[in-house]
């Protein structure tokens, strides 16, 4: 039986002053064996976006496993008893629709977005491989080399290769240090068995959100959600918390990576707070001044006024567990990456003395608030947006998230730049051409 | 077999059977026409802050002159480097500013302007658009600046092989017609165009009666009328020059073109001149382009050459219908060896649905594919207003959609088969391929071959 804790927040949509969406209408719901269920009725096209998001992705693997979230999301396109390999999707373009599915360190997330006529067919074909994936040890060994051949081209990436070391220099013991594609010899190493246990223990109605955005009636769909997935058992032991925290880093850390490349690049990773921490609004905003467009304040320094930089960048991804600001530049020919981490570091600088502009800060306000919003204009965004603040902290973040970027000021950007952008908590990797002076080792 | 599909086969099969009257159709737009010719369509919709402005002038590529490939697109592109009160820092900082999404796209017949603000900051963002739309100042060092820009992206599009064979065979169909050229023009051309080439170009297009304005969103379509009003109401109607097509060259025994190169694939291109947009058997046409080559794996190119023969990943079938025509194109990519064959299964399928009724499953399955994608087109604003300026466009009438659903659901067998034997031409095409001719032999009966 579901039980009805519609602890809904059944308010329209309220407009704010800034004219924007401040409270979405969420209701929330969940069944017996442990669903959660989110619904936003968007009435209009009679098109629905619906999501299952698993709470598990490369966080919570181990050693000798990486990868294996990955991996189990391209088997679940591999069918179930009733269901042929690859037929999943070609069922839901025959509709009309389309669906895919991707994996990230916090969560591993399916979505059909359908005509609402055909959302049953949606509901049936999740809930039947959140049941009975098959598994077939035959369709393994070659989706295991498809994968391999994405880890493949991660490698031959210049920047892949780079991020990929800089995580695991900045990380010693939090698994944010190995990659969402795992390392090679684990992806050899997984066994059809490993997957079973794997997609046994985290692809359970108590580990799962439903996220259903569209036209549809809430109480109807809540029903059907019953109806497809109450029948599916509840893991009795729920699966193993991630409870690693990694230690406060004592200094630097360098790591060098020599590659038959033509572009030498330097990447700086800061340790930076997780989803919820009151300082990662400033650091969003602080992320766009830096790094978004032609304006920002590293393209008009490294790439324009001194340039010494092709490019010039920063982001700052708000996860589940603390994750890293990371800058990324690469140099134009005649500098090297000591150059561009000198110009970075000035820029910093200036940061922790005087701060930012006002009108930078309400650019960059501006600018994320038009982004949010113009998401919510698609079933899908508003549906992605909901699931993933539901998985690492709680969907009602939402509601305050614009609020929260609009309070921000020079002196909240100053703070955090003088308490995240320090030496002591900065990892730098740089790629380094085969051939170069600085790849055998000698000072240039 | 496991294609009865549990639960799912009974609820589709009622799904199936959905009655004209709960087809969903988008809602109709207010239309209004100012004095100076200048066509405004508004949609009010109060569901998010957001309001998106989409201007059509009818002056795509098919206005570029002989010669002047790429000069409609050149003169787009230029109008945000500056107007007469602002310069092109002002236009891109005034956008950014208030994270405004601006986007401008040159197509074959027409130029479409797009800008998506927060309804907050519209009226103080979209005057901006409407001044470079009418006053733009074609400086001379940012015209110099664009030059370089396109010229490196025509270098850039490179020498890919697949686009290669496609603008082959646009460029063997089309001969000397406008539609023969890429939008962007080729590096001869662009490098040609001067200054008073784009200011001549925006004179003779951009006049109000040569614009529709779309809106859609959050607000009060008295207010956005009167914005309209103030920054367009005294822009100047003037009338446009007709234009003086060549006509399209007629097509005299099916032709190939080889082109070498050293690859181990064929890239095929096979066509012919497909529908206008305004074809009363565009329905029709858009049924039977689904089943033979248009519906991904359900379709008959896709299960008989890449499912059963294994002769390729990539193969379909589709029509591109504008003003004047438009193209036809069956393409596929496949072992230089395999090219004969590959050519002779795309004749062949061609001819069975000119000679054999579709079956029922097929076409109940072009029909959902088309029902059920078919709201996708106006998930966003902007996707919307959009969609109301291909109608005026091509002149479809204001109650197109709805039409176009119900004359779609109303296709028979009989319409497939009459729409294959009336626009498909298997004894009478073009066909481009870039390929290793000495790996490969074409053998098809009638086919007059010259290598490139």
């Amino acid at each position: 039986m579901r039980k009805l804790v519609l602890a809904a927040l059944c308010l329209a949509l309220v407009v704010s002053r800034a004219g924007a969406a401040d409270t979405l209408a969420v209701y929330q719901d969940s069944l017996a064996n442990g669903l959660k269920i989110l619904i936003a009725e968007k009435p209009g096209l009679p098109l629905v976006s619906f999501q299952v998001w698993y709470r598990v992705g490369s966080r919570n693997e181990r050693p000798g496993i990486t990868g294996i979230s990955h991996l189990l999301e391209h088997m679940m396109f591999k069918g179930t008893d009733r269901i042929g390999p690859e037929e999943f999707s070609q069922i839901v373009q025959k509709y009309g629709g389309h669906c895919n599915a991707f994996t990230s360190e916090d969560y591993t997330a399916y979505y059909e977005n359908i005509s609402t006529e055909f959302l049953s067919v949606a509901m049936e074909m999740e809930s039947d491989r959140m049941a009975n994936l098959k598994l077939d040890p035959k369709e393994f060994d070659p989706e295991r080399n498809v994968v391999k051949e994405e880890r493949r081209l991660r490698e031959n990436s210049p920047y892949g290769h780079l991020f990929e070391q800089l995580s695991a220099a900045a990380y010693t013991a939090h698994p944010y240090g190995w990659p969402v594609l795992g390392w090679m010899t684990d992806l050899d190493a997984i066994t059809n068995q490993d997957l079973r246990d794997y997609y046994r223990i985290y692809y359970a109605p108590n580990n799962a959100v439903c996220v259903i955005v569209g036209a549809v009636n809430r109480k109807e769909t809540a029903a059907l959600v019953e109806r497809y997935f109450g029948g599916i058992p509840g893991n009795k032991i729920p699966p193993p918390r991630v409870t690693t925290v990694e230690p406060p880093q004592m200094g630097e850390r360098r790591v060098k990576v020599v590659k038959d490349t033509r572009m030498p690049l330097v990447a700086l990773g800061y340790h930076t707070p997780q989803i919820g921490h009151k300082d990662t609004y400033a650091l969003e905003l602080l992320s766009n001044i830096l790094s978004n467009g032609e304006s920002s304040r590293l393209y008009r320094s490294l790439v324009y006024e001194k340039q010494l930089a092709l490019f010039a960048g920063g982001y700052n991804d708000t996860q589940t567990d603390p994750t890293l600001f990371i800058f990324y530049s690469a140099p134009l020919k005649g500098h090297n990456t000591e150059e561009l981490e000198q110009a970075i570091a000035q820029e910093l600088d200036r940061i922790k003395k005087e701060g930012v502009t006002s009108r930078e800060l309400q650019k960059s306000q501006n600018q994320l608030e038009a982004e949010f919003v113009f998401q919510q204009q698609r079933n899908n965004g508003l549906a992605v947006q909901i699931g993933s603040a539901q998985i690492r902290l709680d969907w009602r973040y939402l509601n305050s998230y614009l609020k929260n970027i609009r309070a921000v000021n020079n002196q909240d950007i100053i703070t955090v730049a003088n308490k995240y952008f320090t030496d002591q908590n900065k990892t730098v990797a740089t790629l380094v051409p085969t051939g170069s002076s600085q790849s055998k080792g000698q000072a240039q | 077999m496991r294609k009865t599909f549990f639960a799912a086969a009974l609820f589709l099969a009622a799904a199936g059977m959905v009655s004209a009257q709960n087809i969903w159709t988008p809602p109709q737009p207010k239309r209004i026409s100012l004095n100076n010719g200048l066509t405004i369509l508004l949609l009010e919709n109060r569901q998010l802050p957001v309001i998106s402005m989409e201007v059509m002038v009818r002056a795509g590529s098919i206005t570029d002159p002989a010669g002047y490939a790429g000069l409609a697109n050149f003169t787009a592109e230029m109008l945000p480097k500056g107007t007469s009160s602002r310069n092109a820092l002002d236009i891109a900082e005034g956008f950014d500013f208030v994270g405004a999404q601006f986007s401008i796209k040159c197509d074959y017949d027409a130029t479409f302007f797009s800008l998506t603000t927060l309804a907050r900051d519209f009226d103080k963002t979209a005057p901006a658009l409407f001044d470079l739309l009418s006053r733009p100042a074609f400086d001379s060092m940012e015209t110099g600046r664009l030059q370089g820009e396109l010229l490196s992206a025509i270098e850039a599009k490179g020498d890919r092989p697949n686009t290669q064979s496609a603008e082959a065979f646009i460029q063997l169909l089309f001969g000397g017609h406008p539609y023969a050229h890429p939008v962007m023009g080729d590096a001869e051309s662009v490098s040609r165009i001067s200054r008073q080439d784009l200011s001549g170009h925006h004179k003779k297009y951009y006049v109000p009666n040569n614009c529709v304005i779309a809106v859609a969103g959050d607000f009060k379509s008295s207010r956005i009328k009167n914005l309209i009003e103030q920054n367009l109401g005294k822009w100047p109607k003037r009338e446009v020059p007709g234009l003086d097509l060549p006509r399209i060259p007629a097509i005299e025994g099916s032709r190939a073109l080889l082109i070498e190169r050293q690859i181990n694939q064929a890239y095929i291109n096979l066509g012919f001149l497909g529908p206008k947009r305004n074809d009363p058997d565009y329905q029709a046409i858009r049924v039977m382009n689904y089943i033979l080559g248009g519906g991904g794996f359900v379709s008959r190119l896709v299960k008989n050459i890449r499912m059963a023969q294994g002769l390729a990943y990539d193969v379909d079938s589709n029509y591109d219908p504008r003003t004047d025509f438009g193209p036809y194109i069956l393409s596929v990519q496949t072992k230089c060896a395999s090219a004969d064959t590959a050519v002779k299964s795309l004749i062949a399928e061609m001819r069975r649905i000119q000679q054999e009724p579709v079956s029922d499953e097929e076409l109940q399955e072009a029909k959902d594919y088309i029902r059920g994608s078919y709201p996708f087109r106006f998930e966003t604003s902007g996707q919307t207003a959009r969609q109301f300026l291909y109608v005026e466009l091509y002149d479809l009438g204001a109650d197109y959609f709805r039409q176009d659903m119900e004359k779609t659901l109303a296709v028979t067998k009989d319409d497939v088969m009459a729409a294959a034997r009336k626009y498909l031409k298997p004894d009478n095409f073009l066909l481009a391929m870039v390929t290793d001719t000495s790996q490969t032999k074409l053998n098809i009966p009638g086919l007059k071959i010259e290598k490139q």
